[in-house]
């Protein structure tokens, strides 16, 4: 019994040196989110005007959210000829400076302000927050059985020159605005 | 086996050497590797991974002023377990042991037999603690497992927050809400113990705010293995089904209902049970126990702020046990708590509650078993109050609170408790608390005549419930330290020291002659009554090691010591609880793996301790499990248990009472699980 007990720390003590930040029982949900949210500018054209704009894709986060600390992981990273930038946005006229907005859950209750300020651009609006795709925003995740999902509702993001590839539509959720 | 104190202070000089290693390691760095990985994944497996948002219940649980522990739905799938019972085998210090198939004993820091009087346990909310022998009978405890959320368990004492009967432990069964189980599942197996089992489960969205799940479930399982040469008897099967429904009424209210019916039997050898007051008078024979219940329950969650909430639930719950020719009951309890938590000021968080519960019971009497009256009516008004005060922010709280009851068996309770949580940062805990718990008298003791055996004379020696019995009361002193030196490495010790008065025991009475029923016969009484007392003291440690975003290994040990004693003027034959009931030692040590193809392979071992006062031998049980999911629709898997021996005993004769015990045998089944 005592040999067993030692054993084990003696066996735990050999693995001191590697941490990776990992918790128990699983992925922490945000973080494949911000997976994801990284993985999309794979599966989204921008119109061409837009796509040779410049040499960088910027995200911009709406709202105080750990998303974009998260994010920031891959800052610098060229996806698709283009280097990713990062950026919290404080103000509703500076959303128009981004591809892709991240709109905090905090700000629920100006989400009707903000679609309304991004309408007649090209920018693409994520989100985790309750009927976000039904209210006019383009994805939003949830949670199923554990695994990270996500609603998409094609009509805001048709309006705004995005073409959302088929195979991204047939993983997700397709909400429709009544 | 024996433990003595210069091993145990080896152990612990190796684990105070392991702390200073630890201790003095760099903390992991800002480097997020996890999502540099994940990145590169394709989009099918970015949506199979299974992802956890319990980051702020994680650190709830972390930051506990309890010994608690938490064993989550990805626990239960991965040991194999297929009974709530089963699956808290993976608590450390928990005491997990089949008296026969469908009946276990099963409870926390000790004092452990068929009816473990001490550990309260609830199914979302709804106590399935039963009040009429003071125990839990643990067939009855059941859900569609792959519904679980989790299963939070508490050693020690409950009793300010949970009210009595919640001294040694409190096991809360939770189960998903019904929003997080949408679409639908089938599964189903077989094997030599487990004859054929299948569970159905369906769960859809009404409309954006309203969901709802049905499920249905089945078992037959064998008999376990002969001992003493008594022919096994305690084969069972059951059918469940259920549903639950979940309404977020706006942002910040939202009601649920749910509800579940039962049906089953668990077959049992009934020992020595009087039939005649003629000498000899007893018989042993074969029964079939139906069990037969339904449950609704309703609640209703408020958010008035964001430091302020209320709850308000209300449940039904009918329990039928047919156990004839014996003795039949139906429980029929009600139930209605409200609970509301806010801020007094910014220092203080206040959390009070009422609660009153009104229990019908009725019983039909046979020779050997009688209750009078017949039928009642029982109650349990009570309300709590615990205030939370900051003395240093994020750092020092003081937990202070108490309990007030009053019940129809022993009229006014109190159970107060202190707690003092120490949180520096985000690795380490430091906690003690001083409560105090009671356990209210059963029915059986209130009001019982159990007539035991049948001397010649003839002379009846019957145990008899006095209104006199007392609450039995706990004073306990506890102390722990949970330890994260990285998210990938986690350790909890907990440190109890147990003072229990008035303890159950059975004093002897003047004899006294009864004419009827015929034929007449001297009966030697026992008469329950308070006169035990004693302590226990131990330790459990817990382990969990993340080696590897594919291995998962914890351990657990825990240590106990049982010392009780009979108060002066006492001259008790026995005593519902007794040392030597319980094993000094246990651990365990448990595996989850990943492998290539999508292929799990899981092992856990546990030791447990032999029982000195029935001379049961310790054992070692040893259970592997191979998962293998080919597509995300589909699950397979086949589970050893206990493949160490094809049989062994885990309980000792006295602690069964009436009932014969039998072997646990290994157990062999395959799984099929298909989702849509």
């Amino acid at each position: 019994m005592k040999k067993i007990f030692i054993f084990l720390i003696i066996l735990i003590s050999f693995s001191l040196q590697t941490f990776p930040n990992e918790s128990f029982g699983g992925i922490r949900e945000d973080k494949v989110q911000a997976a994801f949210i990284y993985k999309f500018i794979q599966f989204i054209e921008w119109p061409t005007e837009i796509e040779k704009e410049s040499n960088k894709f910027k995200i911009g986060i709406y709202g105080k959210s750990n998303m974009e600390e998260l994010l920031q992981t891959f800052s610098g990273e060229k996806v698709n000829g283009r280097f990713l930038e990062i950026h919290p946005v404080k103000n509703l006229n500076d959303l128009k400076k981004c591809h892709i907005i991240f709109i905090s859950p905090s700000e629920a209750s100006k989400l009707n302000e903000i679609l309304e300020a991004l309408n007649g651009s090209s920018i693409l609006t994520i989100s985790r927050m309750k009927d976000f795709a039904l209210k006019g925003g383009m994805i939003n995740f949830y949670v199923n059985e554990e695994r990270v999902r996500f609603e998409i509702n094609p009509e805001p993001a048709r309006n705004a020159g995005l073409k959302i590839s088929s195979k991204l539509l047939k993983v997700s959720k397709v909400i429709r605005t009544p | 086996m024996k433990f003595n104190n210069k091993n145990l202070k080896h152990v612990f000089l190796l684990w105070f050497a392991w702390m200073l290693i630890i201790g003095s390691s760099p903390v992991y760095g800002k480097n997020d590797l996890e999502l540099t990985t994940l990145k590169d994944l394709s989009l099918d497996e970015l949506l199979d991974i299974k992802v956890t948002s319990v980051a702020k219940k994680e650190q709830r649980l972390f930051k506990a002023a309890s010994a608690i522990y938490v064993i989550t739905n990805e626990d239960i799938r991965r040991s194999g377990h297929t009974t709530i019972a089963e699956a808290l085998r993976m608590v450390p210090g928990m005491q997990v042991a089949h008296i026969d198939s469908n009946t276990w004993a099963v409870t926390s820091r000790g004092l452990n037999s068929r009816f473990a009087s001490k550990l309260l346990v609830m199914i979302d909310g709804r106590s399935v603690y039963s009040q009429i022998f003071s125990g839990v009978y643990w067939d009855e405890v059941d859900v569609a497992l792959k519904d679980i959320d989790r299963i939070e368990v508490i050693r020690g004492p409950g009793g300010t927050i949970w009210g009595a009967n919640a001294v040694n432990g409190v096991i809360n069964i939770i189960t998903k809400n019904s929003k997080d189980t949408q679409g639908g599942f089938i599964s189903a197996g077989a094997g030599n113990q487990e004859l054929g089992f299948g569970t159905f489960r369906y769960g859809e969205k009404i409309d954006q705010n309203k969901s709802f799940r049905v499920y249905g479930k089945y078992y037959e399982r064998d008999e376990f293995g002969e001992r003493l040469g008594n022919t096994p008897a305690d084969s069972w099967d059951a059918f469940r089904g259920g549903f639950r429904m979940d309404w977020e009424v706006s942002e910040k209210s939202s009601l649920t209902f749910q509800g579940d019916y039962y049906n089953g039997e668990s077959g049992e050898k009934a020992d020595n049970n009087v039939v005649s007051f003629s000498f000899p008078g007893t018989a042993s024979f074969d029964r079939e126990v139906q069990i037969d219940g339904v449950n609704f329950l309703t609640r209703w969650k408020k958010i008035i702020s964001e430091t302020s909430d209320m709850e308000l639930q209300f449940y039904f719950n009918r329990q039928k046990r047919d156990g004839s020719p014996i003795t039949e009951f139906i429980l029929d309890t009600y139930d209605l708590e409200f609970q509301h938590r806010f801020l007094l000021t910014q220092k203080q968080e206040i959390t009070w509650g009422l609660g009153q519960r009104y229990v019908k019971d009725s019983f039909s009497n046979s020779l050997a078993l009688q209750f009078d009256p017949l039928s009642r009516w029982n109650y349990r008004l009570g309300t709590f109050i615990q205030d939370e005060i900051t003395l240093i922010p994020d750092n020092l709280r003081l937990i202070l609170g108490s309990k007030f009851s009053e019940n129809n068996y022993t009229g006014f309770e109190f159970q107060p408790s202190g707690r003092l949580l120490w949180t520096p940062n985000d690795r380490h805990t430091v906690w003690g608390a001083v409560s105090r718990a009671v356990r209210t008298p059963s029915r059986a003791e209130d009001t019982i005549r159990l007539n035991g055996s049948v001397l010649p004379g003839p002379t009846v020696a019957a145990f008899i419930g006095t209104h006199n019995f007392e609450s039995e009361d706990l004073l306990a002193y506890e102390a722990g330290y949970r330890f994260r030196p990285s998210s990938k490495l986690f350790f909890d010790l907990s440190l109890f020291y147990n003072k229990y008065e008035n303890l159950n025991s059975r004093e002897p009475g003047s004899p006294f002659i009864e004419t009827s029923p015929s034929p007449a016969h001297a009966v030697l009484p026992f008469f329950v009554e308070n006169q035990s007392s004693g302590e226990t003291y131990g330790l459990e440690f817990d382990v969990k090691w993340k080696p590897k975003n594919w291995w998962q290994l914890s351990a657990g040990f825990n240590w106990l010591e049982v010392s009780l004693n009979l108060d002066p003027g006492s001259q008790a034959i026995s005593t519902l609880a007794a040392e030597g009931n319980d094993p000094e030692f246990q651990a365990n040590i448990r595996s989850q793996l990943d492998l290539p193809h999508n292929f799990e392979f899981d092992t856990a071992f546990y030791y447990v301790d032999n029982l000195e006062r029935f001379k049961v031998p310790s054992y070692i049980r040893a259970d592997l499990r191979l998962g293998w999911h080919p597509t995300e629709n589909w699950d397979v898997s086949v589970v050893v248990q206990n493949l160490q021996d094809s049989e062994h005993l885990e309980s000792g004769e006295e602690s069964t009472r009436l009932l014969s015990l039998t072997e646990v045998q290994r157990s062999v089944y395959g799984k099929i699980t298909w989702k849509f």
